[in-house]
């Protein structure tokens, strides 16, 4: 049954994630407050990660400057999106010093750097992934940390994500340690995803504003919805699931 | 069927002065975090320490992901380091209230320390939320390990190791 909703949406990267067979390592859930489809946005949204999460920025874990893109994986229901960069690829753009780009401000050395010793889960070279399915779920591949996370509305300015870590059952000892060191990026303390349940916050309260018939617009470029292969600089995942949000709830 | 049987009783430390010592371990730690002295947070542990924050169910299945995990002070070093350089949150303070210390020697000079804990937490509006933990201590020739469940909504911690 997920096979046959998830196949013809997510194409391929479903299909490799989902080559072996699965061990469940662990999983828990946050609650964010927000509405639920900020966070959807989150999910979609391709600049933040390179602009607020540090994290992913010094430790050239996912960047703007990989080669990466956003593919559309559905072209009937165009809701549906795969984010993907390629860490190896990283022509180390001088824009991010130039502008002291809050998020490269870090010192570049680890303490613990056994973190970040990741080997090639498939030979697309792609080392970073997020597969959004419309309208709650996604399927995360950071480095060697496979997970799959979903979000439900606890009401209007309340959302419990939840956080479902992965291996394989074919995994070494050193693969599952690794898989399991790794899940600190992620999840409710994740030193990257923790910064989200924050943000979310912020955009909510500043959505709402401070009046009681105030409220915030803000359009982004672009209105088609067609998949970015060479660029994460844009809009067209987001612009898919207010699509989908659209059409389902009539209001297209 | 299952057979019931005796829970298993540890041998509780009755040497005032180690309680003493073990329970002022714990209340620095946790004044450590309380009054944003988080740079002596890595210094409670020793250079191979693991430390483990799960939930109830996680650790109940035997599941190695919870909340957070650590091998080595240095991935805790880096934890601050990154909250102090790095990441985006909203300023918050904690308040630690600490349960009675139970200690446990477990033989060949291991000893091991439970102590629960509610943690207050108030955000920049004055919300204040309260998260129930229980912690558990394990000396493990100079090893240290934690068990709590901080993010579990209405979490009321996990078993002990």
């Amino acid at each position: 049954m997920w096979k046959a909703f998830s196949a013809p949406r997510c194409a391929r990267s479903c299909a490799a994630t989902f080559s072996r067979p699965l061990k469940l390592l662990g999983y828990h859930s946050q609650i964010i407050h927000n509405n639920w489809k900020l966070y959807a946005e989150n999910v979609r949204d391709s600049y933040h990660a390179t602009l607020l999460h540090t994290f992913y920025t010094t430790f050239k874990i996912n960047r703007l400057d990989m080669d990466g893109g956003i593919r559309i994986t559905d072209a009937a229901q165009p809701w549906h999106h795969l984010s993907f960069a390629k860490r190896a690829t990283l022509d180390a753009a001088e824009e991010y010093k130039a502008a002291e780009v809050h998020s490269a401000s870090y010192e570049t050395r680890l303490n613990g750097p056994e973190l970040l010793e990741a080997w090639n889960e498939f030979d697309d070279g792609i080392t970073h992934s997020i597969q959004a399915l419309f309208p709650t779920l996604a399927i995360q591949f950071t480095l060697n940390s496979l997970a799959v996370r979903w979000f439900t509305p606890r009401g209007v300015d309340k959302t419990e994500l939840f956080w479902m870590y992965i291996g394989y059952e074919d995994d070494d000892e050193a693969e599952e340690r690794m898989r399991i060191m790794q899940s600190n990026l992620t999840g409710a303390a994740g030193l990257v995803s923790l910064e989200d349940g924050c943000i979310n916050e912020f955009v909510q309260r500043g959505t709402k504003g401070s009046g009681q018939s105030a409220s915030a617009f803000m359009e982004m470029g672009g209105k088609t919805v067609e998949s970015s292969e060479a660029s994460r600089a844009t809009e067209v995942a987001i612009r898919g699931f207010w699509k989908g949000y659209r059409e389902i709830m009539g209001f297209a | 069927m299952t057979t019931k049987t005796a829970a298993k009783r540890d041998v509780p430390v009755l040497d005032p002065d180690l309680r003493a010592r073990v329970a002022d371990f714990l209340a620095d730690y946790a004044h450590a975090i309380d009054d944003d002295r988080l740079e002596e947070w890595p210094g409670y542990f020793t250079a191979d320490a693991l430390y483990h924050i799960t939930t109830r169910e996680s650790d109940a299945a035997g599941l190695p992901i919870g909340i957070m995990h650590c091998r080595g002070r240095g991935m805790l070093e880096d934890r601050i380091k990154a909250l102090r350089t790095a990441n985006i949150f909203e300023p918050h303070s904690y308040c630690h209230i600490l349960g009675a210390t139970r200690l446990v020697d477990q033989g060949a000079s291991v000893l091991s320390a439970r102590t629960n804990f509610t943690v207050t937490r108030t955000m920049q509006d004055g919300g204040t939320d309260a998260l129930r933990h229980r912690q558990i201590s394990r000396r493990d020739r100079g090893r240290r390990r934690e068990l709590g469940a901080p993010f579990a909504a209405g979490g009321a911690g996990v078993s002990a190791d």
